[in-house]
């Protein structure tokens, strides 16, 4: 397989990392809307929430970090 | 360090990747089967509804619920107590750290699968996406699994990358895939230092990820009004219990795969031997939380309480309550704090009897109390059918499925662990030492400093 091949597909692989802490975060955002809407109390989950997308931006901060660290400094001695 | 180099050291660890048995092939053979019988049970199900379970009113939740709880709890093995022993650099951690790992990976997608295959119409698992109520607790748990399962999957497979670069440069079988998984790995020092820095930062996000994933499991029961479930110490207990299970599930499976794949080199008697002293301890832990959780309900006598307490202590239950007694207690704590037994054969032994103990344990909180409402239902009855049992059996077999295939394409025992442990673990543990005694830490930082300018 090219180099260049590979270097995509690696790319692809960390952006589903990505989209899940996008879709995640949006997730959360419509709850809380329609829970607005509908008069609902919220109590601790939105605590949770702000927890849980912090963890998965920082999930997807990390995997990244190494990603592009790691092919930065592949030919470095 | 060229980690070329590892080849000849390691062979044994590249091994079962490359080479394969007969009697693997059978075990494939004979799980494939059971699988296949579960999920034809669950086409069954999916066909006929819940009422092809044991299932009925008042008892609600049975089977799946209790292996959910169950392999959550199991997951506790892995990234959990690969943390912990990573971050207190403790040494004998190198050999176990990836089993602990995987165990957490596979079990948490079987065990997340679990509240859907109870649902009985898992399309409605979509209402959760599109309409979740944010107070609710089931919503809090599907983040939080979600979350340690993602978390749990990178922490495994960071640490991984260098052998995955290992065995691209070694050619042979998965080259593309290898190529792929390596991120361009070459064990460069500045590539050493961005994975060193990822792995610390995981390793402390994953502790309160994993403890916070089971005592939201807990809150589940803690936060009803239910008889037997409303507790304030049903998190923390819930926690200790996963531990528990998870270092006798972690235990087991090093026996076994040490036996297959003859790692009897890397995972030594010591090992167990820690392992045993920590599955003695979090015995003591789980005994006192039960003890704790038993002793109030009784004193406070509250009837609908009691009508639980009755049901598990002389009721249809007391053979499930005694035998968990018998087997997360009484057993474990015979076995392993006497020398004699305290062998590897006995440390199994008692292993088993944690995990079966433990299984009982999810079993003895959920079926009773539900069998006795709070509100004036007539006590209900629990026989589980052919079809939770089909699917238990087929969870069991997609574990050590998942295990065995792991173990084709990916190193069981970290080898560039290992062989960091070899080269530099002596004199740093050395050195650390004499910091920790008195009167030497200057001494030992000038030695450090001038072996560092060498």
């Amino acid at each position: 397989m090219k180099e260049k091949t590979v270097y995509y597909i690696q790319l692809l692989t960390l952006s589903f990392n990505w989209i899940l802490a996008i879709s995640v975060t949006t997730w959360f955002v419509n709850l809380v809307v329609i829970s607005n809407q509908v008069k609902d109390q919220q109590t601790a989950s939105l605590y949770i929430s702000v927890f849980a997308i912090t963890v998965f931006w920082i999930l997807a901060g990390v995997l990244s970090y190494v990603f592009f660290s790691l092919h930065k400094h592949a030919h470095e001695a | 360090m060229s980690y070329v180099d590892l080849h000849d050291e390691d062979e044994t660890l590249f091994r079962p990747i490359y080479e394969t048995s007969k009697s693997f092939y059978i075990a494939v053979v004979v799980l494939t089967g059971v699988f296949l019988f579960g999920l034809g049970c669950y086409i069954h199900q999916l066909l006929y509804g819940l009422g092809a379970t044991g299932m009925d009113e008042p008892v609600s939740w049975a089977f799946y619920i209790v292996d959910f709880v169950f392999f959550i709890g199991i997951s506790h093995a892995g990234t959990l107590i690969s943390a912990i022993l990573r971050l207190s650099k403790a040494e004998w951690r190198r050999p176990i750290t990836r089993m602990a790992e995987v165990i957490t990976g596979i079990v948490l997608a079987i065990g997340g699968l679990h509240p859907v295959i109870d649902l009985g119409r898992p399309d409605r698992i979509l209402h959760l996406f599109e309409r979740g109520r944010l107070q609710s607790p089931l919503l809090w748990d599907l983040t939080s699994v979600t979350a340690y399962f993602t978390a749990s999957t990178i922490y495994l497979y960071i640490p991984m990358i260098p052998d995955i670069a290992l065995l691209r440069d070694r050619g042979g079988k998965l080259q593309n895939l290898y190529k792929i998984l390596a991120w361009g790995y070459k064990g460069t020092p500045k590539q050493k230092h961005a994975l060193e820095k990822a792995i610390n930062i995981l390793m402390v996000m994953v502790i309160p990820i994993a403890i916070s994933v089971h005592t939201i499991i807990a809150w589940i029961f803690g936060m009803t009004l239910q008889p037997g479930w409303h507790s304030t110490i049903f998190g923390p207990y819930f926690v200790v219990g996963a531990i528990y299970s998870g270092i006798a599930a972690l235990v087991i499976v090093m026996i076994a795969f040490r036996k297959l794949y003859h790692f009897e080199d890397y995972l030594k008697e010591i090992h167990f031997q820690y392992l045993g002293t920590l599955l003695l301890v979090v015995s003591l832990l789980w005994t006192y939380f039960t003890f704790a959780e038993y002793l109030t309900t009784f004193y406070g006598h509250e009837p609908a309480e009691m009508r639980v307490f009755d049901y598990k202590f002389i009721g249809a239950y007391w053979p499930y309550f005694w035998l968990m007694v018998l087997v997360n207690f009484v057993m474990p704590v015979i076995i392993l704090s006497n020398k004699k037994t305290k062998t590897i054969k006995g440390i199994l032994v008692a292993s088993i009897g944690v995990v079966i103990g433990m299984w009982l344990e999810r079993l003895i909180i959920i079926i009773p109390t539900l069998a006795n409402p709070r509100l004036p239902y007539p006590t209900g009855m629990y026989t589980p059918s052919i079809t939770e049992l089909g699917i238990a059996a087929a969870a069991t077999s997609a574990f050590i499925l998942g295990f065995m295939g792991f173990s084709k394409i990916f190193p069981l025992i970290s080898i560039w662990e290992t062989k960091e442990g070899r080269e530099s673990s002596v004199h740093e543990v050395s050195m650390r030492l004499r910091e920790y005694l008195p009167g030497h830490p200057e001494e030992a930082k000038v030695e450090a400093s001038v072996k560092a300018e060498l």
